[in-house]
Parts: C-alpha cells; sequence; structure tokens
C-alpha cells in the first residue's frame, strides 16, 4: 500500500476523501481538504473532498513528499501524524481496504507494517466503499489482519456484495484466525460469489514456517485452510521466497498438493524489501538468480498435480526462459517498476518488473534482453 | 528431539522405504533409517524436515500434527462412509460368444426362458431395492452373459431406474459390459440416448482375439466387433467406448502385439487382467498360468505402455491409473476389487438373472460352479436391509481389513493395497482365515515393488503417471 508522508494540520483524526485539482477560480469549497503545496510541485494544488460532517477547509497537508504520486480521483486515507495512504488508485485496479492495523502474526518479512495505531475503522472503511466505482473489478481487502476483526469483515463482505456485486474481493489473510470454524462458516454466510482468501504458507516446515511468521502459527494456519475448504471458499497460498525457506520449495508445493489438494492457485513472490523485510533484510535477502533450480522443482511438482502457479516480483531476465510463462505483474502499478537498464530492454512491456522497493536489492542477473535482433 | 509417527516400511532394493497410513511414502537408505529410528537425526537435517513434512515423524506440536494427520485419514478412507454404489444387473446369462476362458458359465444363445433371463417382473424388483441404498450416486454395470441379447430388459432397467432417481433424486450412471456383436442402430441409439458407458472386451488382433473370443455362428468376432466399435464412436462419441484385455497363456507372450492393436484400434486406455479361476478358466488350458507369470508379462506390457505414451500418444493403464491415485494422491477411490476391508457385499452387490443377489461379480461366478457360499438374499423376497444386512456381509467387512492380517499388517504396500474374499475363498480355501497371504498378493506386491522404483527415479515415467492420475495430456504435465 503506497502511503506518502506530508506535515499536518488541523487534522484531528483520521478519514477519507477522494482527490480532485483545486479550481482556485471557483473558491474553495467548505467541505474540501487541502492536501497541497508538495515542495516541488509548487503549482499543483490537489485537495481532497472529504466525507466527514465537520470537515474543515483549514486542514492540511504540506510539504509531502511525491506529491506526483497523487492522481485525482485516488481515494486517500488522511491522519492526523501526516500520512496520506493511497487505498483507491485511479490508474490501476489496485484498491484496498485497510481492515485493521491489527495482526496476529509478526512476519520477520512484513512489508506493511502499520503505521497508525486507530481504533476501529469500521467507519472510515464504509466511507472508502462509498468511494468505490461500480465497475471496479477488485478490491483487496488487507490490514493487518483482516480476520482480527471477523464482525467487521463480515459487514464489509456484505457491503460489497450489496454494493458491488460484480466486483471480486480478494481476502488477504494469514488464516490463523480462522481455526475457529465459526468464523468462516459466517464468512460463508454473507454468499459473496467473488471472494477468494490468499494465505501465506512460507513451508512444510512448522518450524521454519513459525520462524518466519514470529509465532506459532502453522498448525492453526493449516486447520484456518481446511474450515474453508470444508465451506468451498477459494483458496490461494501465496509463498514470499527468502534465503529461510528457499531450498525446501519443491516440498511446500507436495506437502500443498498432498494436504491441501483444494487450493486453487499458489503465487511465488519475490521478496520485497520494506518494512520489517528490510529490517531483517541481511537474514532474509537470497540472490534470486540462487532460488531459481528450487522453485523450479516447485513448479514442476504443482503442474504435475494439476494446480496452477505463478511467480510475482522475479524479472525475464532473471528467470529461465522456460519459466516465462509462469511470470505475472502485480496488480499494483507501483509494483511495477523498472530500473535505468531496463530502458533498452525489449520485454519491459510485459515483463513482471520490480517492486519499487526492490530497487535497493535486486538480482545479479538483471540485465536488458534484445528481442529479434542479433547481438 | 523427535517423535516416530506411525508407519510401515520394507527393504526395495539398495534403499528403505517407509510409507504412511494414508499413503505418503519416502526412501531412505539404510544408514539414514538407521540413524532417523535411532533418534540421531539434527533437528535442522534436512532429511528430518522431509519426513516431518510427510507427517513420518514429529518435533513439536505432536497434537496438532496427530489431528491433521486424523484429517488425512479420514480423507484416504472416505470410501468406508460408502454404501453400495455399485449394483452389477445380469439381464441375461445367454451369449452369443463362446470365450475359451469364459468365467461366468454362460449358455449358448438361442430363446430366451426363465432359466436364462431375468423376468420383467425381477428387474422392476432389483430396480427397487437398488433404489433403497442410502447412497446417492449409484452406478448401474450390465453384465451378462451377453446383456443386449436381452435388450427390452436392459431397456426396461434403464427406463424404469431413471423414473425412480427423477423422484428420489439419485444420480445414476449406466455402465454396459458387451461383446459388441449384436449391436442394432436401435440399441445403439438408446445406450447414447441414456449415456450408457460401453466396456468391451479385446484381446488382441484378429487371430488372438478370433481363438480367444469365437462367436458360436462361426463368423470372426473380431470383424464385427471393429465395425461395431467404429459405429458406436460415430454415433457417440470417441471416448465412449473402454476396453478390457483379459491375459491368457496364449496372448501373454504376444502383449506387445496386443497393445499395438489398441492403438491401432484408438483406445486411450487399456484395462489388463489376469484370469480368474472360475467356470470355464477352470479347465481350460490357456487360463492356467502362475501369477507371478502373469505380473511379469503385465510390468514389462507396462514398461512398453510408458514407451507409447513418451511418444505421443495418450495410452493409460486403468488398473496402474487407480493404484497410482492412491499412492500420489490425497485420496482413496471407488475401485471395490482392492479395498480393506473389501467391497465386496460393502459397496457393490451383483443381481443374477433369477433375482440372487450376490457380495461380487466372482461371488455369483462360484454360485454357478455350485457353491453359493456369497449368496446374500434374492430381490423377490428380500428389500435392500434384509439383503445387505446378510451377516455375511458384516463378516467379509471384518475378515478383509488387512490391517489385521499378520503377513500384511508391516507391509509397506498395505495402504494401497485390498483382498477380494470370494478369491481367497477359492484359491487359499479360507474366508478370515489369516493364516496365509491373501492370494492377491503374489500378483500385487511385484507390481507395487516396480512402481516405486519408477517413482524413485523421478523422471519423465512420473510425468507420465501423472497425466493418467490427473487425466490430462503428457505435454501439461511435463516442465
Amino acid at each position: 500500500m503506497r502511503t506518502l508522508v506530508g506535515i499536518a494540520s488541523h487534522v484531528d483524526h483520521p478519514f477519507v476523501g477522494r482527490v480532485e485539482r483545486l479550481d482556485h477560480s471557483a473558491g474553495r469549497p467548505a467541505r474540501a481538504f487541502v492536501i497541497a503545496h508538495g515542495e516541488t510541485h509548487a503549482d499543483t494544488e490537489l485537495r481532497a473532498v472529504g466525507c466527514t460532517p465537520q470537515s474543515e477547509a483549514r486542514r492540511t497537508i504540506d510539504n509531502i513528499e511525491h506529491l506526483e504520486l497523487l492522481r485525482e480521483r485516488d481515494v486517500v486515507e488522511v491522519h492526523p501524524s501526516g500520512h496520506v495512504i493511497i487505498l483507491l488508485s485511479s490508474r490501476s485496479n489496485d484498491n484496498r481496504i485497510l481492515l485493521t492495523d491489527r495482526c496476529n502474526c509478526n512476519c520477520i518479512i512484513c512489508p506493511q507494517v502499520p503505521p497508525h495505531a486507530t481504533e476501529s475503522r469500521l467507519a472510515l472503511n464504509r466511507a472508502i466503499l462509498d468511494f468505490v466505482a461500480p465497475s471496479t473489478e477488485t478490491i483487496v481487502i488487507t490490514g493487518g489482519e483482516p480476520t482480527t476483526v471477523p464482525e467487521e469483515l463480515i459487514e464489509v463482505l456484505a457491503l460489497c456484495k450489496c454494493r458491488l456485486p460484480d466486483c471480486r474481493v480478494e481476502i488477504l489473510t494469514n488464516g490463523a484466525a480462522l481455526e475457529d470454524n465459526r468464523i468462516v462458516r459466517n464468512i460463508a454466510a454473507v454468499g459473496h460469489d467473488g471472494l477468494s482468501f490468499h494465505v501465506p504458507l512460507y513451508s512444510d516446515s512448522s518450524s521454519l514456517h513459525d520462524t518466519i511468521t514470529g509465532t506459532r502459527s502453522f498448525y492453526r494456519t493449516l486447520n484456518g485452510l481446511l474450515n474453508l475448504a470444508r465451506c468451498d471458499q477459494d483458496i490461494e497460498i501465496r509463498t514470499v521466497v527468502t534465503a529461510l525457506n528457499y531450498e525446501r520449495l519443491p516440498q511446500l508445493a507436495y506437502f500443498i498438493a498432498r494436504n491441501l489438494p483444494f487450493t486453487s492457485h499458489v503465487a511465488f513472490m519475490g521478496l520485497e524489501p520494506i518494512g520489517r523485510a528490510m529490517d531483517n533484510i541481511s537474514r532474509v535477502w537470497i540472490e534470486p538468480g540462487e532460488t531459481l533450480e528450487s522453485l523450479s522443482s516447485a513448479l514442476h511438482v504443482l503442474r504435475r498435480a494439476g494446480i496452477a502457479s505463478s511467480i510475482y516480483g522475479y524479472q525475464f531476465c532473471v528467470l529461465p526462459e522456460r519459466l516465462w510463462q509462469y511470470s505475472r505483474r502485480a496488480i499494483s502499478d507501483w509494483k511495477n517498476s523498472f530500473l535505468p537498464v531496463c530502458t533498452s530492454c525489449g520485454l519491459v512491456a510485459t515483463c513482471g518488473g520490480f517492486f519499487e522497493s526492490q530497487v535497493s536489492h535486486y538480482s545479479r542477473l538483471v540485465r536488458p534482453i534484445r528481442v529479434g535482433g542479433a547481438e | 528431539m523427535y517423535t516416530l509417527l506411525p508407519f510401515r516400511f520394507g527393504r526395495l532394493d539398495d534403499g528403505v522405504l517407509v510409507v504412511t497410513d494414508v499413503g505418503e511414502y519416502h526412501f531412505l537408505s539404510p544408514q539414514e533409517f538407521d540413524d532417523f529410528t535411532h533418534a540421531r537425526l539434527a533437528a535442522d537435517n534436512p532429511l528430518l524436515q522431509d519426513l516431518k513434512g510427510k507427517f513420518i515423524a514429529a518435533d513439536t506440536e505432536l497434537d496438532s500434527a496427530a489431528r491433521f494427520q486424523a484429517v488425512k485419514y479420514r480423507t484416504k478412507k472416505a470410501f468406508l462412509d460408502t454404501s453400495v454404489c455399485l449394483h452389477m444387473v445380469v439381464p441375461t446369462i445367454r451369449c452369443n460368444c463362446g470365450c475359451v476362458y469364459c468365467q461366468v458359465g454362460s449358455h449358448p444363445s438361442g430363446r430366451a426362458s426363465r432359466r436364462t433371463d431375468m423376468s420383467l417382473r425381477t428387474a422392476k424388483r432389483v430396480v427397487d431395492v437398488i433404489h433403497q441404498s442410502p447412497e446417492r450416486n449409484l452406478k448401474i454395470e450390465f453384465q451378462g452373459g451377453e446383456p443386449l441379447l436381452a435388450f427390452e430388459t436392459v431397456a426396461f432397467l434403464v427406463t424404469y431406474s431413471a423414473i425412480c432417481a427423477a423422484k428420489t433424486g439419485k444420480q445414476i450412471e449406466y455402465v454396459i459390459c458387451t461383446n459388441l456383436t449384436e449391436l442394432p442402430d436401435r440399441s445403439l441409439r438408446f445406450l447414447k440416448r441414456h449415456k450408457v458407458a460401453i466396456s468391451t472386451s479385446l484381446d488382441g488382433p484378429r487371430n488372438i482375439h478370433d481363438r480367444q473370443r469365437p462367436s458360436l455362428d462361426g463368423s470372426s468376432s473380431y470383424g464385427t466387433f471393429c465395425a461395431n466399435l467404429l459405429r458406436a464412436r460415430s454415433l457417440i462419441g470417441e471416448d465412449s467406448v473402454s476396453a478390457l484385455l483379459t491375459v491368457t497363456k496364449a496372448n501373454s507372450p504376444l502383449l506387445t502385439t496386443v497393445i499395438d492393436e489398441y492403438v491401432a484400434r484408438g483406445f486411450h486406455s487399456i484395462f489388463i487382467r489376469p484370469i480368474n479361476p472360475f467356470g470355464r478358466a477352470v479347465t481350460c488350458d490357456v487360463a492356467h498360468y502362475p501369477a507371478d507369470e502373469f505380473t511379469a508379462r503385465y510390468l514389462a506390457a507396462l514398461d512398453y505402455i510408458l514407451e507409447i505414451n513418451r511418444n505421443g500418444y495418450r495410452l493409460a493403464d486403468e488398473f496402474v491409473r487407480t493404484l497410482l491415485g492412491r499412492i500420489l494422491t490425497p485420496f482413496g477411490d471407488a475401485y471395490v476389487d482392492l479395498q480393506s476391508p473389501a467391497g465386496a457385499g460393502r459397496m457393490c452387490a451383483l443381481y443374477n438373472y433369477d433375482g440372487n443377489v450376490y457380495a461380487s461379480d466372482e461371488g455369483r461366478m462360484l454360485a454357478e460352479m455350485g457353491d453359493p457360499a456369497f449368496l446374500l438374499g434374492n430381490v423377490k423376497r428380500d428389500n435392500f436391509q434384509g439383503i445387505f444386512g446378510n451377516p455375511l456381509v458384516a463378516r467379509m467387512a471384518t475378515d478383509t481389513v488387512l490391517e489385521s492380517y499378520p503377513q500384511c499388517r508391516c507391509c509397506p504396500y498395505l495402504p494401497y493395497c485390498g483382498s477380494d474374499p470370494v478369491r481367497d475363498y477359492v484359491e487359499v480355501h479360507s474366508l478370515g482365515g489369516k493364516d496365509v497371504n491373501p492370494s492377491g498378493c503374489r500378483l500385487m506386491r511385484p507390481i507395487f515393488q516396480h512402481l516405486f522404483r519408477v517413482l524413485r527415479q523421478d523422471d519423465w515415467r512420473t510425468d507420465v503417471f501423472w497425466s493418467w492420475v490427473t487425466g490430462r495430456p503428457l505435454q501439461d504435465i511435463m516442465m
């Protein structure tokens, strides 16, 4: 989730708004809230039309770094701390509902340690859903850990079903709280047709998985997955490839095929060196080239068993050509960045690219690929 | 420290094969096995991690591991929840072929009579009893004789059971086992309309097939077979007919030629079976060969079939496909002839033309030879509960639990294996005697050893295996 930082004034509590360009000639509307005056973009004045009734024009966030990343029609959440979180991006189909800041795991590679400790976010999330365009294809419900506030999760799902019946909803969850089958049954009872659960499983080894999640969660997550399967929910397993777990990817793939055969998709993801992953970078970073043999075997295990799989956050130049068919671009536009060296590459248009944070750590195999011409 | 979870093991060549109750397996060297079982593996040893991932060992959270394994065991043994789902019906015992190894004691075709054919009244009772089964998904399989000689009875059984199914909400699959020599357009259209799958027999090219499966009228059964196979496929669909290969002393040295015939006839699956010691097979010379001879020939044939797949033609060995499903996937299956406890009378039953109900097809074959040991009842006087509540059904179940056989309980292949009480009764004169190996062991053990030798190599042949198990083209499996 992309977060910008500036200096807030007169912001007493978090609220949600849609970004619009300020029209000076029309005067400042009473409900406008100004996010303005990025240091390098003095001429760009954007406002967020707030939805809280007591909005006041005096509230501003100044000196925002990278204000150019904010676009008209983005939906943002503004915090007293000066953080401006882009929840719904007008440029891509990256739409996120941050259900809660709370989490019941403590992953050493967590890319988004929530900066704000708020009370219930339900009111904010209701407001955000009001801004979602009916044509939106996908909404991602994330956190924190959405299942730590099951009642709010169920209310948000019911709102989604009612207001955005054709929009798919992806829940990013560690699955641990879903070991309580009542929660799963209540979620299933909402009857949302386009729901899917995206659950990280880092290893077939309980100790390795638990080392990465920082909690004893392996069996809780497995039981959560079984409960989801019992309620016929769509399940994707997500595995971030780190120095700790890369050697056992084939065993993990076997474990999924054998124990979680109801899994509809497995995603292997390159490490995002951001947040807590950056704090632990020396422990978790592995040269992506070193992981390819293991990754390839894992994909073969899943292919045999007929479970679809994909690779995110690896570039074409890093992957052997036979694995290109598995490479996908992330849905977040800011997860498809490129390096200066990529400008001369012929495959840049379809490459999975880099997570923006990967520009600090990337494979030494990265190089431009020439297409069609003799080299 | 770690704990060993329950497993069976056995030597295979220079390694030790370890298998859990749910069929997960791992190969260890003898030294590794020794270190593992003497708790000498360090916590970070990758081998210990492998064994943990397969629930062969656990270090922490033993309770959680055990509970998870219990879910897997219930999944694997889900067939135990199945009531009688395969209902075999014999509308007539008449046949127009005189197969040298005929196991069912069929009568030469002629006019239907009470001594050869099922009356419509009995047929109605058969369907009524079938519909009393608590199972929602049922399969009705027509056997013979040649069931299409009694087409009117087959048609009645299908249409009446379809009417009952519409009322009870049951789903019924139909299969007809036919030699494909008596197939007028009217019958063919009926089979198509009611989605009746066709299961037939092909024993080889013309000379072999005609010698083993001669027509009673002296014409070539092979010629008629081929012509009707084409008609069935063009009317119903390319995959509408599957075939069974019966191995005799005569065709067993020529199995590659026979398999080539399957490819030439466009079959994509083959079920290769040995002869059971029933009916005419007891006295016929070509039916007598030792089980290990069959197995050796069969395994050579399997290698040949694998090569055919490698060369781009999809041909699945159906028996091996079933075994591999047990070895490679978390699921069990409804294959009734190899279950522990056995499927006879519990998952399947055979309704003979006279209304007698037997625990299995072999049970009726034995009865035709004069020993009605596996007779469960008769539809004319008994209902479902009376027939399947027969104490024999319960006794067969308790007596065929391989886990309770001294010779089987430690066998690494037990989780994939099963027994056939009728065959044991005939061959080793024992039902649940448990003092001798079940008769299937001589057949099955070398097959399992062969499959695990192949799996241990983990090469293209494992890809072919997966293509059979998942029913997908080989190029979708290979990488």
